[in-house]
């Protein structure tokens, strides 16, 4: 069976600028990852050649074995860090829609978390907060049964509350086949759902370890660790 | 997959096009009333100027709709953030473009549709059409008895294929413009503009180099009715042809390539 990711020699440059260079990494199935880094470290490029919305300038990045495009696409499930939703549209159009690309999209998961957070199907998205939609967002990626999934920034504009319900639903979503990626900046709130962390940093990855062993070898929270290798 | 992509697209546009059209339709009755009942008192005769404006603006809106939709949704969900959400479903890109093609193509066709029959509405009596028929069948007549009728035949099969592609290329330019403006400018906007005149530069550059050897071939057709349409249909219309296909699917490639290797979301 091929490694669900592989990056081999994975580099992008933006004209002059180098994104990420030369970037070797392997994705196990049923893991919950951390994607860690500061801003501009390449966690963004890395999760957009992931979804096919870059390609690489050189080296190779393989799903399954195979290279980002419309068959990785049906097993990636990609919550970018921006609001991608129609303003027009409801709720429930956009599980139909989700239903009609998505081959596997479990429309009832999706109902039962839009109730769980008290969100009408019927609502249209324009009569909604920013962290409604982003919640919205997150029930329609995490309601596919996908290999991967990619959360960009996935709780950063939602509330505290609402953060650890969300946490729960990626846990109890994915199952031991599929693995979520997870970028984001709240270590702290992540810290205790994370299986293992990639630290990046200058579009180079630094570090990838489980966090029992950051525990262990370095006697202190994955938090507290990220500070201090990206102290200022 | 293709299917359901335009039925997505389908309903994102209706609901800007319905609309448009049942105010053409329901304005075209109301207007032809109110100009049939003629004598208004004076103070009442802004009436009819007014119903008349709203009457031909209406058309004028949906004449200029599909265009300016066409050029709207492409953007909006193809270059901004919409766009995590289409590049990312399990779609080629071929099929992103034939899609809105597609759904780009019914509206410009139904906005002639419905431009047609509400100005057939307004002026259409019994007498003005059997009128229109004479003259019809007069210019009919005319034409058979005058040219040779397989050329004839051949001319009509022609002029529909112009349509026909006409009615693509419009849409293809703009859409290669999008992709071009997200590549080249960080401003999306001013880079479509800017890739729109850089398409209309050089294809005006090639189709001058090409009509220079139909300019040698026209000089030397003679007055004759058969051997003018005889220039027309056995040469510049199917060089037209050609040269439209050839330019929509270089237009097509362009954006096509662009979106696979060049996507360039923010």
């Amino acid at each position: 069976m091929n490694p669900l990711l592989e990056c081999n020699a994975l580099s992008k440059r933006y004209g002059n600028v180098t994104a990420l260079s030369d970037i070797n990494l392997t994705l196990e199935r049923g893991k919950i990852v951390g994607l860690l880094g500061p801003n501009g470290s390449g966690k963004t490029t890395l999760i957009k050649l992931i979804n096919g919305l870059l390609v690489p300038s050189k080296g190779q990045l393989l799903i399954n074995g195979t290279a980002p495009g419309t068959e990785t696409k049906k097993v990636v499930s990609y919550l970018p860090d921006k609001t991608y939703l129609n303003n027009w549209m409801k709720v429930k159009d956009l599980l139909n829609f989700f239903e009609d690309f998505y081959y596997n999209f479990d429309k009832k998961r999706a109902y039962d978390m839009l109730e769980k957070l008290h969100i009408n199907p019927n609502d249209s998205l324009k009569t909604m907060s920013k962290g409604t939609k982003e919640k919205v967002q997150l029930i329609l990626v995490m309601s596919r049964n996908a290999d991967l999934y990619v959360l960009d920034e996935p709780i950063g504009g939602v509330d505290p509350a609402s953060r650890d319900y969300i946490l729960d639903t990626i846990i109890s979503n994915y199952n031991e086949n599929s693995t979520v990626l997870i970028s984001t900046h709240l270590i702290a709130d992540v810290e205790n759902v994370l299986d293992e962390v990639i630290f990046i940093q200058n579009g180079r990855i630094n570090l990838q370890s489980s966090v029992d062993d950051i525990r262990m070898k370095e006697g202190k929270s994955v938090d507290a660790y990220f500070r201090e290798v990206y102290k200022c | 997959m293709l299917g359901k992509l335009i039925k997505h697209e389908l309903k994102a546009t209706a609901r800007y096009f319905l609309p448009l059209f049942l105010i053409a339709i329901v304005l075209t009755p109301i207007t032809r009333f109110t100009l049939w009942i003629g004598n208004y008192p004076k103070i009442l005769q802004f009436i009819p100027t007014v119903i008349v404006f709203v009457y031909v603006a209406s058309l004028i809106m949906v004449a200029s709709a599909s265009i300016l939709l066409i050029i709207y949704r492409f953007y909006k969900s193809m270059v901004t953030d919409e766009g995590y959400l289409m590049h990312t479903l399990p779609v080629s890109s071929e099929s992103h473009i034939l899609s809105k093609l597609a759904v780009a193509s019914i509206w410009t066709v139904s906005s002639w549709l419905v431009i047609f029959i509400s100005i057939f509405g307004m002026f259409f009596t019994p007498d003005r059409l059997s009128l229109l028929i004479d003259k019809l069948s007069y210019a009919w007549f005319y034409f058979n008895t005058t040219v040779n009728s397989s050329l004839m035949a051949l001319l009509i099969i022609e002029i529909i294929f112009i349509v026909i592609l006409g009615v693509f290329t419009a849409p293809l330019i703009y859409y290669a413009s999008i992709a071009i403006g997200q590549v080249i400018s960080k401003n999306k906007i001013l880079g479509s503009i800017i890739g729109f005149f850089i398409i209309q530069v050089v294809s005006q550059i090639i189709s001058v180099i090409l009509m220079v050897p139909v300019g040698f071939y026209g000089d030397r057709v003679s007055d004759s009715a058969n051997s003018m349409l005889s220039f027309f249909v056995n040469f510049f219309f199917p060089v037209t042809i050609l040269l439209a296909v050839f330019t929509q699917i270089i237009l097509f490639g362009i954006t096509d390539y662009i979106f696979k290797k060049k996507l360039n979301l923010e």
